[in-house]
């Protein structure tokens, strides 16, 4: 029987037994994608680490606490923790802090210009995320980013549907006009 | 703004902000295992419960009812007023006590105690 047969919550059963092997093949499943998460609610991408870094120290401690009967899916519960940190670490930030802007990870296929295009967007985008407020910026980047559905991240997010979908709508709205405002005032800048 | 090209910049975005994992947090991660202690199994299954509470709660039941028993005043106790009821008998018109007398003396009463006699 291949790894990939076993699911997530019979491998959280097997770690909280004290298997290394499981936590190793848990790990392997779930680092990419949640430091992806991390990273983009953080906008740091050491911060990201260290929440990663706890998110699985509390994967290991609490495994033998976890009920299967809960019915509870690993993901859902995972997300819940890395977000739960994430917004930790965003609070204990002092106000006028500013967050290290991570480096470009050029495509070779691209040209120099486009890749500073790409680039100046991205920020933009990052800046604009960021002046989001947090429960819109969380479901934007799960719904959109992990791929979540919108009833997984209204789960991890502990709301109903309604009022995911509710910031999903509102922050995209914000995040355009964001961006629009920032394009303008390039624009006059410019002109 | 409209929905496609918003679309578009979070595309760019998605990909620009998705960092792989370096090694070094890998390692610091699958190192966790040796560094950290798992937390004890804590179970709040009502038999486990059971078993736990019932034994320790009979204990100190039954602790509380000897307590009880014996602390208060019986039959088997002394009390105060009792102490000082002693056989006093007379003979020859002397007072003596009743020398197989085991209880406690009230020497108060022994002591103060006027000869009707006299």
């Amino acid at each position: 029987m291949g790894t990939d047969a076993i699911t997530d919550e019979e491998l959280m059963l097997r770690i909280g037994d004290g298997d290394q092997t499981a936590y190793g093949i848990l790990v392997d499943r779930h680092l990419s994608l949640n430091l992806g998460y991390a990273t983009k609610l953080l906008g740091n991408d050491a911060e990201a680490e260290e929440v990663m870094q706890e998110a699985f120290i509390r994967v290991w401690k609490h495994a033998s606490r976890w009920d299967p009967e809960r019915k509870t899916r690993f993901t859902t519960w995972f997300y819940r923790v890395v977000t739960n940190l994430c917004y930790d670490v965003g609070r204990k930030r002092k106000p006028q802090e500013n967050v290290e802007i991570l480096e470009t990870i050029a495509s070779d296929e691209t040209s120099a210009e486009n890749v500073i295009a790409v680039d100046q967007r991205s920020k933009q985008v990052k800046k604009a995320l960021e002046e989001l407020p947090q429960r819109q910026m969380t479901a934007i980047i799960l719904c959109y980013f992990q791929g979540l559905s919108n009833r997984e991240a209204a789960n991890v997010m502990d709301v109903s549907l309604n009022a995911l979908e509710s910031y999903l709508v509102r922050g995209r709205r914000n995040l355009a006009d964001i961006l629009r405002e920032e394009k303008d005032s390039l624009l006059k800048e410019i002109g | 703004m409209n929905d496609i090209k918003l679309n578009e910049y979070l595309d760019e975005y998605g990909k620009k902000y998705s960092p792989e994992p370096s090694r070094k947090l890998i390692d610091k991660i699958m190192r966790i295992p040796h560094e950290v202690e798992q937390q004890s199994v804590f179970s709040w299954s009502f038999r486990e419960w059971t078993l736990f509470l019932v034994p320790r709660l009979s204990g100190l039941t039954a602790a509380c009812v000897m307590g009880i028993y014996l602390g208060g005043a019986g039959n088997t106790a002394l009390a105060e007023d009792e102490v000082s009821v002693f056989d006093i008998e007379t003979y020859e018109g002397e007072v003596v006590l009743d020398e197989i007398e085991s209880t406690l003396l009230d020497v108060e009463d022994f002591i103060f105690y006027e000869d009707p006699a006299q």
